[in-house]
């Protein structure tokens, strides 16, 4: 894990169910030492990574291999959270409905969306490159 | 290992022992709650939650999923002590409409009774 002047913390994860408590562990730590310590926004920002991994995983065509790294950074109005991966997946820019309760799958994206204030993807152009996925959350009033 | 479960009145009474409900848990949670279901083959269930206080996508889709069950047997999934975190989550994703939940498991076997 790297901390630049403590206003971004970036670490490496394998491709593994057994990674999600230490990525939602890396969330927290980082909103701690970047001064974001209001209880429902790290929860938000936990969970929305956590989906954002998950999502990668299953979805993202990336070879169990390859890692996938979160980027954590403080900025003015929020919290930005970048996830890089190797893999040759898509992702939807736009926000999926919610499913209705008894429906067993398919909340993942939906989660997300309603978690945080902007997604973008940037997909590689290039074999060498990384995708990005950018998530960003607002803070609320102290 | 089998979860933490007791009967009373009729109603099976589990605990959810670990603080996270999550793709890395959630497979293996179903199984064991579908396992004691056959065991004890009472379809009022009570889940105490007590100890959650994280809970995704995968865990939501279990919970769904063994409710599910329970209903098409005559029966019933009703949640117990639920952590604010995790009430939270609920909410978000609508998940209050499908299931009643307590503030204790003695409530939750209470309702049954109604």
């Amino acid at each position: 894990m790297t901390i630049c002047e403590k206003k971004s913390m970036h670490c490496q994860f394998a491709q593994e169910l057994s990674e999600l408590e230490a990525v939602r562990a890396f969330v927290r730590f980082s909103c701690d030492a970047l001064q974001l310590h209001q209880e429902p926004f790290i929860h938000a920002a936990e969970l929305a990574t956590h989906e954002a991994f998950m999502n990668i995983m299953l979805h993202g065509g990336t070879l169990e291999s390859s890692p996938i790294i979160i980027e954590c950074e403080r900025q003015k109005e929020g919290l930005s959270l970048r996830l890089f991966d190797k893999g040759n997946g898509n992702f939807s820019p736009k926000a999926p409905v919610m499913p209705p309760p008894d429906v067993e799958r398919g909340r993942g994206l939906a989660i997300i969306f309603s978690l945080v204030d902007k997604v973008e993807f940037t997909q590689k152009s290039k074999m060498c490159e990384w995708n990005q996925l950018h998530l960003f959350k607002k803070c609320g009033p102290s | 290992m089998t979860l933490p479960h007791i009967v009373t009145d009729q109603v099976l009474v589990i605990t959810i022992p670990e603080d996270k409900l999550d793709a890395s848990n959630a497979s293996n949670t179903k199984t064991q709650m579908a396992a004691l279901y056959t065991s004890y083959q009472l379809p009022r269930v009570v889940l105490n939650l007590e100890k959650l206080i994280f809970i995704d996508s995968a865990g939501i889709g279990t919970l769904i999923s063994f409710v599910k069950s329970l209903r098409e047997k005559g029966g019933d999934l009703k949640l117990a002590s639920m952590t604010k975190p995790v009430r939270s989550i609920f909410e978000l994703v609508r998940l209050h409409k499908l299931f009643e939940s307590y503030p204790s498991d003695k409530d939750a076997v209470q309702a049954f009774k109604i």
